[in-house]
């Protein structure tokens, strides 16, 4: 239990438009998952609900962090638990710098104030891995970032963070190949028995750098089939709509 | 007591609703009855270095160094009867006045020491640049006059330099009415920041006149409004000459039941070609019982010129919000970052540490809670 991220039978609904109906996944420390699934099928509201984004509500079923129901948490107390969600779009925050707010989220993360010293150590040699240039940390919050520079720049804030449980929705689009390389690289190192993944992505493309243990199917807001890697490369082949008319039958 | 000015004070009606300059404001709080006897002498205090020449001190101790430009900016046309008032009562204030050519490279810092409830007070303040001449200066109000009148001449005259910071923060009882002038010639430049962050009501008239060609204006404002405070922004960017610059960004944060109303003239006189006036007013709404009105008014006769203005009234962004909370920060942290974000750009253009976290401190106690 203390090891699982479960969601059980959660049914959520976006302006009043049932999108989850009824979806189930446990996720185990040192896992990898992914849930590939065509446009509309609920992806990204399945990972805006796991953090509580308040245009999504929850109608049924309930969300379990290691054992807990987080579904009357708010979304800060989620992440200071060890949840994390790389954005598909990262908003910009202009005037708030880069390293201001990495040190705040970090202390909230680890319950104390985090010092100077400690943390700049630790966030350039993530920044190094990541391949990202020192400048970027007096930048203000992804305010011009390029989306690929978006993208790395939520890998960086989860290697920060540490979180148990990680969602990243399509973080491999907007992409090209070089940096597509090096965010799957810090997401490889990160993986571990002290965290599990949760991949959300439309193309086969990013589990070919990072190798999920397990591939679900969202068709229509539900899990409609579970398998391993070639379940992935099947889709690549014949593309999502062998699998949405079996479902329809 | 300056007696055509006060007949002039006593001939402008009391501003009602109906003055669309005024229609926000409530002045029932506004206590006139007996002032010219509650009028309280002005002191200053005064810190920094001031090298030899340069003129730094009280106003009423430096007449002849005055003559030339006291009263010539504020004379007795002004457009409302607080600016009479403070014209027809004031009697010290301060003084800096820097030679030709001298740099002063500290701040100069004043600081008014005002009296307290139920008083007046009216400072004059007179800044002058002879020309190529460079300085800072730091302008403090506090206190809890129950009227404060105040009224700042600059001018800046070819080739010099000032950079200004100015901010106020009376009680919350005081009726502050302030007016602030710069006289900008040629090539010279006056960049300013204004923190306007207490009183029951502040109304600011903040203009600059563009006199020379190459002359370079940089208005930064920032507001605070809480409870009920009333704020009032009345700027003019006025280009007399051509191939000037005007920037000006005024930047309010309003909470509670404040109301704020920003009015931003430019100006542009014939044959001012190649002039550039910018004007910028955001403001940001942290409740649903704030008033705020905001209203550019061009008055162009020119037609080769670079002129732009935005307005804005917006709230917290939701999206920003949900991305900072998803990292962990609780919601007071998450507003506080994007309440301070937001007005970085204008504590940005303060170069003065101190003063920068002074501003930084107000803006907390104020309005990030
Ligand atoms: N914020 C929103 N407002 C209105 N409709 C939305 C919103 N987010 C998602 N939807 C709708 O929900 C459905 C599922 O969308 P989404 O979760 O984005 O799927 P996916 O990520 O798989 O493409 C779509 O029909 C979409 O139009």
């Amino acid at each position: 239990m203390s090891d699982t991220f479960e969601i059980r039978n959660l049914q959520a609904k976006v302006e009043d438009k049932p999108i989850l109906k009824g979806l189930n996944l446990t996720i185990r420390k040192g896992e990898v998952h992914a849930i590939m699934g065509p446009n509309g099928s609920g992806k990204s509201t399945l990972a805006n609900t796991i953090l509580g984004h308040p245009k999504y509500t929850v109608t049924g079923g309930d969300i379990l962090l290691k054992g807990e129901s987080i579904l009357d948490m708010e979304t800060d107390e989620r992440a200071r638990r060890g949840l994390f969600l790389a954005f598909q779009y990262p908003c910009e925050v202009p005037g708030v710098r880069m390293s201001n707010f990495l040190r705040m989220a970090c202390s909230a993360r680890v319950g104390r104030e985090i010092e100077v010293m400690e943390f700049f150590e630790k966030l350039e040699a993530k920044m190094k891995r990541l391949e990202m240039d020192e400048k970027w940390v007096k930048r203000y919050l992804n305010e011009g970032f390029s989306g690929g520079e978006k993208k790395r720049n939520e890998i960086l804030q989860m290697m920060m963070l540490e979180p148990e449980f990680a969602v990243m929705d399509e973080t491999d689009s907007g992409l090209d190949i070089d940096a597509l390389k090096i965010v799957s690289h810090g997401v490889n190192e990160l993986r571990g028995p002290n965290l599990g993944i949760l991949i959300i992505t439309h193309y086969e493309r990013i589990l070919r750098y990072i190798q999920p243990d397990v591939i679900h199917i969202l068709v229509d807001g539900r899990i409609v089939k579970s398998g391993d890697a070639d379940l992935a490369k099947h889709l690549e082949e014949h593309g999502y709509d062998w699998i949405t008319k079996e479902v329809a039958a | 007591m300056n007696q055509t000015a006060w007949q002039r004070y006593q001939q402008l009606p009391l501003p009602t609703r109906r003055d669309v300059d005024w229609q926000h404001f409530d002045l029932r709080g506004l206590k006139l009855d007996n002032i010219e006897k509650r009028a309280q002498p002005v002191t200053v205090k005064l810190s920094g270095k001031v090298p030899t020449g340069v003129i730094f001190g009280e106003l009423a101790k430096h007449r002849d160094a005055a003559k030339s430009h006291l009263g010539k900016s504020i004379t007795i046309e002004e457009r409302h009867k607080f600016t009479a008032l403070h014209d027809a009562l004031w009697d010290n204030g301060a003084i800096l006045y820097v030679p030709r050519d001298v740099r002063v490279t500290e701040p100069l810092e004043v600081t008014y020491d005002l009296p307290n409830h139920g008083s007046a007070s009216f400072p004059r303040t007179l800044v002058v640049l002879e020309p190529g001449a460079e300085a800072t200066l730091v302008q403090k109000f506090t206190g809890s006059p129950a009227v404060h009148a105040s009224g700042t001449e600059v001018f800046v005259q070819r080739g010099a330099r000032l950079h200004y910071v100015s901010m106020q923060n009376f009680a919350p009882t005081t009726y502050d009415f302030t007016l602030k002038r710069a006289h900008v010639a040629q090539d010279a430049e006056v960049d300013w920041v204004i923190g306007m962050f207490g009183g029951a009501l502040a109304r600011y008239d903040i203009e600059c006149v563009m006199e020379g060609r190459g002359g370079t204006s940089f208005m930064y404002g920032v507001g605070l409004g809480e409870n009920k405070q009333q704020l009032g922004q009345f700027t003019r960017q006025h280009h007399q000459t051509g191939d000037t610059t005007s920037d000006l960004l005024f930047k309010n944060v309003l909470r509670d039941q404040a109301v704020s109303n920003y009015t931003g003239t430019i100006k542009v006189e014939k044959d001012s070609n190649g002039t550039n006036a910018y004007q910028s007013n955001r403001n940001l709404v942290l409740s649903d019982k704030v008033q705020c009105d905001t209203r550019p008014i061009l008055e162009i006769e020119s037609n080769q010129l670079r002129c732009t203005h935005g307005a804005t009234v917006g709230r917290l962004d939701d999206n920003q919000l949900f991305y900072l909370r998803s990292r962990g920060l609780s919601l007071t942290q998450a507003r506080q970052a994007l309440i301070e974000a937001f007005l970085e750009p204008i504590l940005a253009r303060i170069q003065i540490e101190s003063v920068r976290e002074e501003f930084s401190r107000l803006i907390h106690a104020k309005v990030i809670r």
